[in-house]
């Protein structure tokens, strides 16, 4: 078992709320359509990106692979068991072992909650420990290894006590405390203030490699990314478009939408500007998304073909993927 | 390894709910009304609790002064029409009131919040008819229902604080509801149940526990709504006439023709005590809201 | 790059301090002696992480502070008049919108979501200039254009427009009175990355059409490199370093800016390990004594401890705070 996550065809609708009115003289439901057909795997200790804008479906992948909501259809594999399949109470045996860690420091952690509850409580859930010592020797220790020392003068403070990298490194904390397999991170840096990420992210780093772990790693900023994902996969609009080694894609992005995305990153040197971005308008709503293939509308390349068939999924290379007209 | 686990023990001395309710009292201790109000509750509490220590004298003690005598060197509030010293039956009368009031006020807590937890977590039929029911509770108005219910069950200590603890629980329900609503989409109630959290545990663990400050004001103003409610169903002649409440005395004071014959010392005072219970336990609840909700705790 | 000659300069900050008082008569002392100018046709970036003192100080400017935040000493003098102790309602009528207009921060919020979005900018208009409704609408008309929005669009209410094109509308605002210095305080950073690009691209275009001096205000390096030629670094209520933009990125003489330069990933480029600077921004309630980066400062020696260092020259345009220069 290499790969430790696969996720096959998943799919995530969102029906629309209507009124009373809009039920009696609309006739088809609309769906807000956040994940509409994805496909990747996660291999065992990899770090893998999922990239994109505000509203591409990167934060639902995160909580369907979690299976925190249900997918409207797809397949989903943890270490080859089909987690769509199994009971209730299987699943919460087999959470132990994937975990998540939010974007927001401040709403991520019960305001009125002890830190040392806080890291605790997945222990009782998962009943483990045996005693109430034996539950805050692990707490202890995983304070330790978050960086947050001395221990003692955190176990018993609340979260606003706390600056938010410290808050984050709790969420962390509490995460590994169950030794999980698989570490979902959504955007777990993109509120903290800049001198303070680099800390963060090393510090997951570091503690993938001590405890063997894998991230699924949610972010919109690119050049973070780089910096952490072994391989990355691009959303638009609920599908990937490209797919591959990081490094590569950020070199030599092939997709028009993930070479905008790329080229539209200012760069901390004053010699370096922005190019004119070659895309127009913004992202279009996942309620109506156009025909085809759904960038053709701001692509600068779009052809024919584009407006009326969806590109494939072609393997441009080892380990690389990419959707669109101009590879198949 | 041994080494660390005792550090942690004798650590847990000062640790959980004491240190929750240290910070709490110190927070508390700076609002000035909070405290202002928290002593004169307390005056209150222990004059109930050590009235027959304190008293001149007792209920029973009919005709040890002329009746309806203006408030003398003996009879600090003067007499009633029975003799009695009105002191006295204020300071007996503490009791029942207060704890009227604050039994009333548990029903109604217990109740609202079990009802507010689960209507607000589960978005089901059950859930949504249990919603209706308390949405007709709160149309009704409650006074109303409460004489009509101490009037069918009979004039009776405890079917006033029944009377008083299934009017109020609804608003209290609705209250709770509402933080639930809001309460079950934040992210650590996410983190818990992708810890493998039960739906009962994140109810009564985590939601519970943010929704507990609202609850606690809650509890202490409707000790005082309660106190004030029972008041009125005494006033009215719907309370037990065998015992001494401070609405029971205006009761008195009413049929016995006091006020009319102008023996305000029958009315005032008592009153006067009910005005201030009921302030005292509002100033509480507003000192506590202060500390227990903090408007901008972030950053 | 010409630099000061004896020019009077458009905005000029002298050691302002601006502290916000909090319960018990304690002061957070979020603006502590800044000083700063600016010159026609100059684009300064206001670098600094939360609880710098950028958004305070660009409020400052504007006046817009809330009622606990009081200025305790300093002069802003705008050409040459003193916009500090200006009558409140002169400087509202005169300086504020028409020289001087700010693009505040989430601005995309800042928009009246019951008014129309034109009508909200004619209000601006009317208010500061002695023009009638079709004449500010017209200047609207031009303005939607010059940002990148279709005119026909004015009738429109701020929640059929979506994010970044609220932050243009808010852009059109900021430019209806033809100000000399516009104040932008993160005008994108709640927006997508190609987004962004485009209104960065747009904020270049503009600065360089019109002319405009701009303050940038922001925490994200790479934005201020796009567009702005000076940059000072705030720190804890203090600027710490400040110069043109190409010698301070390239050559950063301050230990917080040399952090901050070092924490910044970059998309191009190969990777390199990010550095972090340890410890958290200091309690502006009690700031430590001497410098106010000692306790993270790698290079911290027991004079920092004690003075606070002084702005000095070190050559050209440049200035740093530190006892190491």
């Amino acid at each position: 078992m290499n790969e430790l996550v696969k996720v096959e065809n998943l799919v995530k609708w969102f029906p629309l709320r209507r009124g009373l009115f809009s039920s009696l003289f609309r006739r088809e439901e609309l769906f807000v359509r956040a994940v509409d057909g994805i496909s990747f795997n996660i291999k065992e200790g990899e770090i893998f990106g999922l990239a994109g804008e505000s509203g591409c479906g990167k934060t639902t992948t995160a909580r369907l692979v979690l299976r925190l909501i249900e997918p409207t259809s797809g397949k989903i594999y943890f270490k080859d068991i089909d987690i769509l399949s199994i009971d209730k109470k299987e699943m919460r045996r087999l959470r132990k072992e994937m975990q998540i860690i939010f974007q927001d420091p401040y709403e991520s952690l019960n305001p009125r909650m002890f830190i040392c509850d806080i890291i605790k409580e997945p222990l009782k859930l998962q009943k483990i420990g045996d005693n109430e010592e034996e539950m805050l020797e692990m707490v202890y220790e995983m304070l330790e290894k978050v960086g947050l020392t001395p221990p003692e003068e955190f176990l018993y403070r609340y979260p606003h006590e706390l600056s938010g990298g410290q808050r984050q490194r709790v969420a962390i904390a509490r995460a590994l405390i169950l030794r999980p397999k698989l570490v979902v991170a959504d955007e777990p840096v993109s509120m903290l203030d800049v001198s303070i990420r680099a800390g963060i992210l090393d510090l997951m780093l570091d503690l993938k490699e001590e405890l063997n772990l894998s991230y699924l790693y949610i972010t919109h900023d690119l050049a973070t990314a780089k910096y952490v994902c072994d391989r990355l996969a691009i959303m638009y609009l609920g599908k990937i478009v490209e797919q591959g080694d990081t490094l590569k894609i950020v070199d030599e992005p092939m997709h028009p939408y993930a070479k905008a995305l790329i080229d539209a990153i200012p760069v901390p040197n004053p010699r370096v500007k922005i190019r004119k971005i070659p895309v127009k308008g913004e992202v279009p709503t996942p309620i109506h998304i156009p025909p085809g293939c759904r960038f053709h509308p701001r692509c600068p390349y779009a052809k024919d073909i584009c407006k009326k068939e969806e590109p494939p999924l072609v393997k441009v290379d080892k380990n690389r993927y990419v959707m669109c007209h101009l590879y198949s | 390894m041994k080494k660390k686990a005792e550090r942690l023990v004798t650590f847990k001395g000062k640790t959980g709910f004491a240190v929750r309710v240290k910070r709490t009292w110190s927070e508390f201790r700076r609002n000035k009304i909070g405290v202002l109000g928290l002593f004169i509750s307390l005056f209150f509490v222990v004059i109930a609790v050590f009235a027959p220590i304190i008293a001149p004298y007792s209920p029973s003690d009919i005709y040890v002064g002329a009746p309806l005598s203006p408030p003398s060197k003996e009879f600090p509030f003067g007499t009633d029409e029975l003799g009695r010293c009105i002191l006295s039956l204020i300071i007996y009368g503490s009791r029942i009131s207060m704890s009227v009031g604050v039994i009333a006020a548990l029903i109604n807590i217990s109740i609202g919040t079990i009802v507010g937890l689960i209507c607000g977590y589960y978005r089901n039929i059950l859930s949504d008819a249990l919603m209706r029911v308390t949405d007709a509770f709160i149309m009704m108005p409650s006074l109303a229902l409460m004489v009509v219910l101490a009037a069918i069950l009979g004039p009776n200590i405890y079917t006033i604080i029944l009377a008083i603890g299934i009017t109020t629980w609804p608003t209290t329900a609705r209250t709770v509801m509402s933080q639930v609503l809001s309460l079950k989409e934040r992210q650590y109630v996410e983190a818990v149940r992708a810890a493998g959290g039960s739906d009962f545990y994140i109810i009564f663990h985590c939601i519970l526990l943010n929704v507990l400050p609202i609850v606690f004001t809650n509890m202490i103003l409707s000790i005082a709504t309660a106190v004030l409610y029972e008041a009125g169903l005494s006033f009215l002649g719907l309370g037990d006439p065998t015992r001494i409440s401070w609405g029971i005395i205006l009761y008195y004071a009413n049929t016995s023709g006091a006020i009319i014959s102008g023996a305000w010392w029958y009315v005032i005072p008592p009153g006067i005590c009910i005005i201030l219970l009921v302030v005292a336990f509002t100033f509480v609840s507003h000192g506590l809201d202060e500390v227990l909700n903090p408007r901008l705790r972030r950053r | 790059m010409k630099w000061r000659q004896i020019k009077v300069p458009l905005l000029e900050v002298n050691a302002l301090k601006m502290y916000y008082e909090v319960k018990g008569k304690r002061w957070v002392k979020a603006v502590d002696n800044v000083s700063i100018r600016i010159d026609r046709g100059e684009s300064l970036g206001l670098a600094g992480e939360s609880g710098s003192g950028k958004t305070s100080l660009s409020l400052s400017i504007m006046r817009l502070l809330p009622s606990n935040g009081k200025i305790l000493g300093g002069e802003i003098k705008f050409e040459n008049e003193d916009i500090l102790n200006m009558n409140y309602k002169l400087f509202k009528k005169k300086i504020a919108w028409k020289k001087i207009s700010l693009v505040p921060q989430a601005a995309m919020s800042a928009l009246n979501p019951v008014m129309k979005v034109g009508d909200q900018i004619v209000e601006a208009i009317i208010f500061h200039e002695n023009v009638s409704k079709k004449e500010a609408l017209e200047r609207v008309k031009t303005l939607f254009k010059l940002v990148g929005l279709d005119p026909s669009r004015i009738n429109d209410y701020p929640h059929e427009f979506s994010g970044g094109m609220r932050q243009r509308v808010m852009i059109a605002m900021a430019l209806a009175c033809n100000p000399k210095l516009v104040i932008a305080d993160e005008p994108t950073s709640a927006l997508d990355v190609i987004v962004q690009a485009q209104i960065l691209s747009l904020i270049k275009d503009l600065q360089k059409n019109l002319n405009l001096s701009m303050i940038l205000v922001t925490h994200d390096l790479s934005i201020l490199s796009e567009i702005c030629n000076s940059i000072a670094v705030m720190y804890a209520g203090k600027i710490v370093e400040y110069g043109p933009t190409l010698e301070v990125y390239e050559d950063p003489q301050h230990p917080y800016t040399k952090g901050l330069l070092a924490a910044t990933p970059s998309i191009k480029g190969t990777r390199r390990r990010l550095k972090s600077i340890p410890g958290t921004p200091p309690d502006l309630l009690n700031p430590p004594p001497g410098c106010r980066f000692h306790p993270r400062c790698p290079y911290a020696k027991d004079i920092c401890k004690k003075e606070e260092p002084p702005l000095v020259k070190v050559g050209g345009r440049r200035v740093v705070a530190c006892h190491e220069v």
